[in-house]
């Protein structure tokens, strides 16, 4: 009854950012503002951890089963990869590392010289 | 065969249990090319392929289990709001982070493609790959590239991520979990997130709130550089 409970409640939250991202028509997704709208009600107190908590550890547990019917959309393209695939590969690891990479040695570099004042971080 | 394959509830079920299967050898084998996602992706492929059977038919079935994607995503702020202490500690070197790794994403795409002399059309395409689907394919349409192109690269983005992000990110020595949650959150968005939980909660609720963060400076980035490049 509490996770049906909390389904709704995190559905409820996506629906509420679809419906705010279609008036204000800006290109945020529904679930990246319902997560917002979630943090809010929890951060306020409105909603407790416990009314969400089984429901969402369940999820997140899963989360990688629900990506799997977007990545078999990947069959989709399999000309476009067969056509431009090596240059599409090749450019799109490459970045990727760099942004990986480089974001990291930011955070890291920017939060231990935060930390130097009372060392929370390591 | 032909009749079972037209059943939603046949690819539900092959799905979960390639999931099932696949997270059982990932469990097992401790090794991070055995993720689900890929592996239990890369099957349904193959099994499509074999039985001549397209993508709208999978997805009959395939729906269902796409469509808790949003409640799942919903639910990333309940990590994020128990760490909220670590946030509020390191806000700017969050934000920081995933505005240069953003603004890396971008131009980096866009240089390399027009190195690699991709025609316009693809390296518009490719530029917002680092971001999660949505917004990815709403900015590939605003600039003028292929939103379902974009939609796979994004895809396969966020696969590298899933399998490589924390391998990567050791290499270069970087330990936090804070930074290592943020950078796989901006490099692979929420396909890499499904391999930061399982670093652990820290990791797991920077890299979904890098998902968002990432998103949004990537929406209002991407079509101001492109005016410059």
């Amino acid at each position: 009854m509490k996770f049906i409970f909390g389904l709704i409640i995190l559905f409820g939250c996506q629906y509420t950012g679809s419906y705010i991202r279609n008036i204000l028509n800006i290109p945020i997704p529904g679930n990246v503002i319902g997560m917002i709208i979630l943090f809010s009600l929890l951060y306020s107190g409105i909603l407790k951890e416990k009314h969400i908590k089984d429901v969402s550890d369940f999820l997140l547990k899963n989360l990688s089963l629900f990506f799997i019917p977007a990545s078999v959309g990947l069959i989709m393209y399999v000309n476009i990869f067969k056509e431009h695939g090596a240059k599409i590969f090749f450019l799109t690891i490459l970045s990727y590392i760099l942004v990986l990479v480089i974001t990291g040695l930011v955070v890291e570099f920017l939060a231990e010289r935060e930390d130097k004042i009372d060392g929370t971080f390591n | 065969m032909e009749h079972l394959t037209k059943q939603p509830i046949f690819w539900i079920g092959i799905t979960i249990l390639l999931y099932v299967s696949s997270s059982f050898i990932s469990n097992k084998f401790k090794n991070p090319l055995c993720n689900p996602i890929p592996l239990s992706g890369g099957l349904i492929i193959l099994l499509l392929l074999f039985l001549n059977v397209d993508y709208q038919t999978y997805m009959t079935g395939g729906k269902y289990i796409h469509l808790l994607l949003g409640p799942a995503t919903v639910a990333l702020a309940l990590p994020l709001y128990r760490q909220r202490k670590l946030l509020k500690r390191f806000g700017i070197p969050i934000i920081t982070g995933i505005a240069i790794g953003s603004t890396v994403g971008i131009i980096s795409t866009y240089i390399f493609a027009k190195f690699l002399k991709t025609s316009d059309i693809i390296a518009l395409s490719l530029t917002p790959k680092s971001v999660t689907t949505p917004i990815a394919m709403e900015v590939s349409k605003i600039i003028g590239g292929i939103p379902s192109l974009t939609a796979s690269v994004v895809v396969f983005t966020g696969i590298l991520g899933a399998v490589s992000g924390p391998e990567i990110l050791k290499l270069f020595k970087i330990k936090n979990p804070i930074s290592i949650g943020i950078a796989i959150g901006t490099s692979s968005h929420g396909l890499g997130t499904s391999r930061a939980i399982k670093e652990g909660e820290v990791e797991g609720s920077m890299s979904g709130l890098a998902i968002g963060v990432a998103g949004i400076f990537t929406a209002v980035l991407t079509p101001l550089f492109l005016k410059f490049l």
